[in-house]
């Protein structure tokens, strides 16, 4: 028999849509943010297909995204050193993110992204993130604390390496 | 954008009712510009006295019946016509726009064929085009809501025949940016001169003017200067360019073309310029 409760669901649920709300509802970086907040969120994104060892974003160039691991494994490198060899800072995975300091300010990328593996990333672009905080200021106070609690987190680990 | 429905939904049956009232009215005005142009034959002639054996009235009214005859026999082709010019400035504009907009399938394109490593100034240049559009397109309709507006209560205002009809037609006129307002002022200008209302023709120049005045200051202004960031000078050259090139689809999508160039250009150097700082050699300790 016809259940006309799951046609109707099938019709009017994008079901693409709601995997992937499902999917960036556990990013940290959208951590206390309602579905339909993240959804807006969702909507403001770009994604890209990456093939392994391409340079995702070089270091000094402008950062203007934030960019998030949909699937795929992406290494952030620095150059370090005399002889300003590339050392691998840390490996991320799917639901990771990175950039995240360009959703602050347009400044000069402090590492180098590169894919590890075949793999797909979900872009935000700066501007389109303040013209959503411009109209949705609690969806961006939310994701600017997130930023935070993440930067702080980091720096104490610093101060505690340096210790 | 409510106010814009609700006003359209109110607008629309006495915008018909108007259309009916103008058919009816059509033998009127067509003795009405017979009287004028009699009129005019009669002041010409005293200067050119040959024109008094030329029946200029019954000339022109000939040529104005055998055009209104031969419309039946031409209607196919006129239709034909008007989609054509419809699809042409309408729909051609409209869907070059849509498919701008839809920015995820240019982006997949855009990244599809440019280096990985220029993706955030890929993305950044979309999404700037992408806000110039919707902000034009937002402020366009915005202003000609509000220009069509003015010049309906001027119209009736000033007790003008047609005043709905008059006004919309100016409202689209003014697509046509700078000369679009002028080009609006024409058809209540003619019709109150065949009726021979001079002191309307003055009223109505003062009405035009004023809006005009009230676009370029206020209007304008506020809805357009956020997204075509322009100069006027550039403005103009830019339509005439564009009326150049493309003719009227040109003067229509020039201006908005211009502001995505300027966004690109922007963008492309402020880039180049971090580029050359990186380049610069850095100051050795002594």
């Amino acid at each position: 028999m016809l259940n006309i409760k799951e046609y109707i669901k099938d019709i009017l649920i994008d079901r693409e849509m709601k995997q992937k709300i499902d999917f960036f509802s556990k990013v940290n970086i959208f951590n206390g943010l309602s579905r339909f907040a993240v959804g807006k969120l969702v909507t403001a994104m770009y994604s890209r297909k990456y093939e392994a060892a391409e340079i995702i974003c070089p270091e000094q160039e402008l950062g203007k995204a934030l960019f998030i691991i949909m699937s795929g494994e992406v290494a952030i490198t620095r150059q370090s050193g005399t002889r300003r060899e590339d050392k691998i800072i840390s490996r991320l995975k799917s639901g990771d993110f990175f950039g995240e300091m360009a959703l602050l300010e347009e400044k000069p990328r402090s590492a180098t992204a590169t894919a590890l593996t075949d793999g797909e990333l979900y872009i935000i672009y700066k501007a389109n993130f303040d013209s959503m905080i411009e109209k949705d200021p609690k969806i961006g106070l939310m994701v600017i604390k997130n930023i935070a609690v993440i930067l702080s987190a980091r720096l104490r680990g610093m101060i505690n390496e340096g210790k | 954008m409510l106010i814009v429905v609700e006003t359209v939904i109110f607008v629309m049956p006495k915008v018909i009712a108007e259309l009916n009232q103008l058919q009816s009215s059509l033998p009127k005005i067509a003795v009405q510009v017979r009287n004028s142009l009699a009129k005019v034959q009669n002041q010409l002639s005293a200067y050119y006295p040959p024109l008094k054996s030329k029946n200029l009235p019954d000339l022109v009214m000939q040529k104005i019946n055998s055009f209104a005859a031969s419309v039946p026999a031409h209607l196919p082709q006129i239709i034909g016509n008007f989609f054509n010019f419809l699809s042409l400035y309408v729909l051609v504009p409209f869907v070059t726009i849509a498919l701008l907009l839809d920015t995820n399938r240019l982006a997949d394109w855009l990244f599809s064929i440019i280096p990985s490593r220029h993706t955030e100034t890929i993305l950044s240049i979309i999404s700037e085009i992408n806000q110039v559009m919707r902000d034009f397109i937002q402020g366009q309709a915005m202003r000609l809501f509000w220009l069509t507006a003015l010049t309906v209560f001027g119209l009736l205002y000033l007790k003008v025949d047609f005043a709905l009809i008059f006004g919309l037609l100016a409202g689209i006129f003014n697509i046509i940016p700078v000369l679009g307002a002028w080009l609006g002022a024409i058809p209540p200008i003619l019709m109150v001169i065949v009726q021979g209302d001079i002191s309307m023709v003055f009223k109505l120049a003062l009405l035009f003017i004023g809006i005009q005045v009230l676009d370029n200051t206020i209007i304008s202004t506020y809805y357009l200067s956020t997204s075509v960031n322009l100069h006027f000078v550039i403005v103009l050259f830019v339509l005439m360019v564009g009326a150049e090139f493309f003719g009227l689809l040109g003067v229509i999508l020039s201006v908005p073309a211009a502001s995505m160039i300027k966004v690109v250009m922007g963008i492309l150097y402020h880039d180049y310029q971090h580029k050359q700082k990186l380049e610069m050699p850095q100051p050795q300790p002594d």
